[in-house]
């Protein structure tokens, strides 16, 4: 608890920090003299601000090389780095540090790339597959965090926002169609049962969700901060669940939606009763492939957690309890289960639609 | 000292450090843990025997562990995390050598997410019919193979990238022979989620290095560093090949997904006009899957985003300016992992759709 207390207090202090600084890309003009002290060594280096609203000034800064390289911005004439600048009262430059690489013409490529793979496998609905993933993104950056911020339930603003989400990718799949009305409700009974699902078993494990790393920032912004307002991290945790299982039921329910309207059309006399097991048929064979998609995403992102638990050799029954491990066992089963519980819905549903 | 620690937790987010980075900063529960050899126990609460001002004395049968049925006794301690403790409760409990002299630590969540794969395991079966039992099988094999094989051994010293190289083209043919059986559709299957999954890594293999990514901006490869320098007699080095791992174990699930759709397809058109020309085949192939693929796009960008949001959220603190984002070390591992992800799902379907072409054809 001590130690606990402690990190709030550090970070009570470090927002203070962060709020002063303005970032800026510099080039660096001049390595010069360095020293040397127990573990680390010095480089005074002269920087060109080449960007932001202290361009063209010249600063003279420190960059320090320690002993562990890994922790270090290892710098040549001409390389351009970040750097953050604390300012004083009046805007002027008060203090500027190293922070590190630059890496946004990198990521920017990689985007590109993406794009041209999805437009060259993808033809002309590679572009709508990208519309759908930005419309996505812009919803989830800026609608839900500010929600979430904002202090509406967490778990209710991520089902809209996901149900937002989930209208724009069917309407722009299926136009505005039955075909639509029958995703969109097999998609809701996907969501709401993630949510609800995950929200029951927080509760059975009795897990806060202040352990995860993130929550103590959060708590120490909702204590210092008025326009902080997250209280609830299970229900937070469970708006994560539904966030990541969406993709997986759109993707489900859309296969199953079309494959038994191209039954129904390809058969027209074909029984009420016959369509709906051959939609079940369909959800069964789209599972096989399914199962593992988010059950590997979840491994793959605590995967230097569990390397970390067995370096200190700590019991697989302690890390089994741990809220951490929990988390993410409960939200990788359950955004999987998500998608497998909106077969039936959806099946039936589809059934008696197109058969009325 | 204050001021010291501050400045140390302000660069987290950064590839530079003003302070020694070797710094005793973590107050992390990890930690406490590591320095002392402690057994553990979980056990159901009986009755509450005393009270004093620090602790509560708790009367603990032991129902998994060393002794098990033995009843003994445990302290909860009112500082820290609280347990809330009541008759009947299950709850994990460490002690040194004594086991009357043993502390409570956690709840005992066991029987929670035993009870959560249960659910799961009757739910996919009854949905997805019993013939899943096998596939679920070997994914949860696989999971398995990742923990207690995989992490052992990269520990040890060996390359954390050919490891998992052999261990995702382990994972991904087993489960592929299981949903498909062994048969042309799943071979092909099996060459196109490979050939994708090099070609994500190389994409990694050439885009990591290019951007300085060594993982050191994230918690757990800090852990890591620290404990396995501190803690372990074999510290660990291959960071960046770690990273490699983890882009392609959290890709290759996808990309299963796809490959298996395409194929079981084309397989189908083949089995309904046996004299298709490999051309036409292979053409039918790549149509299926554009619409397969368009649809999928959108998965892994909610995945990751929906696993990491309380994370996201919280650094929404620290990062307030596009430029501090976007040459943000975290920001770029996320973006590439859903990224580079995506495009092997992609080119999933023209490798599968060709070999199967070639398979399935005869001329």
């Amino acid at each position: 608890m001590k130690n606990f207390i402690l990190f709030l207090f550090i970070e009570l202090l470090l927002c203070q920090y962060i709020f002063a600084d303005v970032f800026s890309k510099a080039k660096v003009l001049k390595i010069g003299s360095s020293e040397i002290k127990k573990n680390v060594k010095i480089e005074n280096v002269s920087l060109e601000i080449i960007s932001g609203k202290h361009k063209n000034k010249i600063v003279d800064v420190k960059n320090y090389l320690w002993d562990e390289k890994n922790y270090n911005t290892q710098i040549k004439q001409n390389s351009v780095v970040v750097v953050a600048i604390a300012e004083n009262e009046c805007g002027e430059i008060e203090n500027v540090f190293i922070r590190g690489y630059v890496r946004d013409k990198f990521l920017l490529l990689t985007v590109l790339i993406f794009f041209a793979v999805l437009c060259s496998v993808c033809g002309w609905k590679g572009a709508r597959a990208f519309a759908s993933i930005f419309l996505n993104i812009f919803l989830l950056v800026k609608v839900l965090i500010p929600l979430i911020k904002d202090g509406y339930s967490p778990l209710i603003s991520c089902s809209a926002v996901a149900l937002i989400g989930a209208i724009i990718t069917i309407f722009l799949i299926f136009g505005f169609t039955k075909k639509s009305f029958v995703s969109l409700c097999g998609i809701t009974a996907g969501i709401l049962f993630a949510g609800i699902t995950t929200l029951i078993f927080l509760k059975l494990s009795k897990i806060s969700g202040i352990f995860l790393e993130g929550s103590r920032m959060i708590i120490t912004m909702v204590r210092t901060s008025d326009s902080w307002k997250i209280t609830d991290f299970a229900s937070l945790i469970a708006g994560g669940t539904v966030i990541a299982s969406l993709g997986a039921v759109i993707d489900v329910v859309v296969d199953v939606v079309s494959g038994m309207n191209s039954v129904s059309i390809s058969n027209p006399d074909i029984k009420k009763s016959d369509l709906i097991s051959s939609g079940l048929e369909i959800g069964r064979d789209v599972l096989g492939g399914m199962l593992g998609s988010l059950l590997f995403v979840f491994v793959s992102t605590s995967l230097v957690m569990i390397v970390v638990y067995t370096v200190l050799h700590v019991p697989f029954i302690r890390i089994i309890n741990w809220e951490f491990f929990s988390i993410v066992v409960i939200q990788a089963f359950i955004s999987s289960l998500a998608f497998v519980v909106s077969i039936p819905p959806t099946v039936y549903l589809m059934g008696f639609i197109s058969k009325n | 000292m204050v001021s010291l620690l501050v400045l140390s937790v302000n660069f987290i987010f950064a590839d530079s450090w003003p302070e020694p980075p070797e710094h005793d900063f973590y107050a992390h529960p990890l930690l406490e843990i590591s320095k002392s050899k402690d057994n553990y126990a979980v056990g159901k609460v009986i009755k509450v025997i005393k009270t004093d001002k620090q602790s509560d004395i708790l009367s603990v049968k032991i129902t998994f562990g060393a002794s098990r049925g033995q009843i003994a006794e445990a302290a909860n301690y009112r500082e820290g995390f609280l347990i809330d403790v009541r008759p009947g409760s299950r709850i994990l409990i460490s002690y040194k050598d004594n086991i009357n002299k043993a502390t409570v630590v956690d709840y005992d969540r066991t029987l929670s997410l035993a009870l959560l794969a249960f659910l799961f395991l009757l739910f996919v079966l009854i949905i997805g019919g019993l013939n899943k039992l096998g596939g679920l099988f070997t994914l949860f094999a696989g999971i398995v193979i990742i923990i207690f094989v995989y992490v052992p051994l990269i520990i040890h010293g060996y390359s954390p990238l050919v490891i998992s190289l052999f261990i995702v083209f382990f994972i991904t043919s087993t489960i592929i022979f299981f949903i498909g059986k062994f048969s042309r559709k799943s071979v092909s299957a099996i060459v196109g989620t490979l050939l994708s999954i090099i070609f994500v890594l190389i994409l990694g293999m050439i885009f990591y290095p290019l951007a300085n990514i060594n993982g050191f901006s994230l918690e757990p490869v800090q852990f890591l560093n620290y404990f396995s320098k501190n803690y372990s007699s074999q510290p660990f080095n291959n960071f960046q090949q770690l990273l490699f791992s983890v882009l392609i174990i959290g890709a290759c699930g996808v990309i299963i997904d796809v490959a298996v759709c395409v194929a079981s397809s084309m397989e189908q058109i083949v089995l309904k006009r046996s004299g298709i020309s490999r051309k036409e085949l292979i053409h039918y192939g790549m149509n299926v899957g554009r619409d397969i693929s368009s649809v999928v796009s959108n998965t892994l960008v909610l995945a990751y985003f929906g696993a990491e949001l309380v994370l996201i959220i919280s650094l929404t603190v620290s990062i307030r300016s596009l430029t501090n984002l976007f040459n943000n070390e975290w920001f770029f591992i996320v973006v590439f992992q859903t990224v580079a992800g995506s495009i092997g799902f992609l080119l999933a379907v023209p490798f599968t759709a060709i070999s199967s072409g070639y398979l399935m054809a005869k001329k």
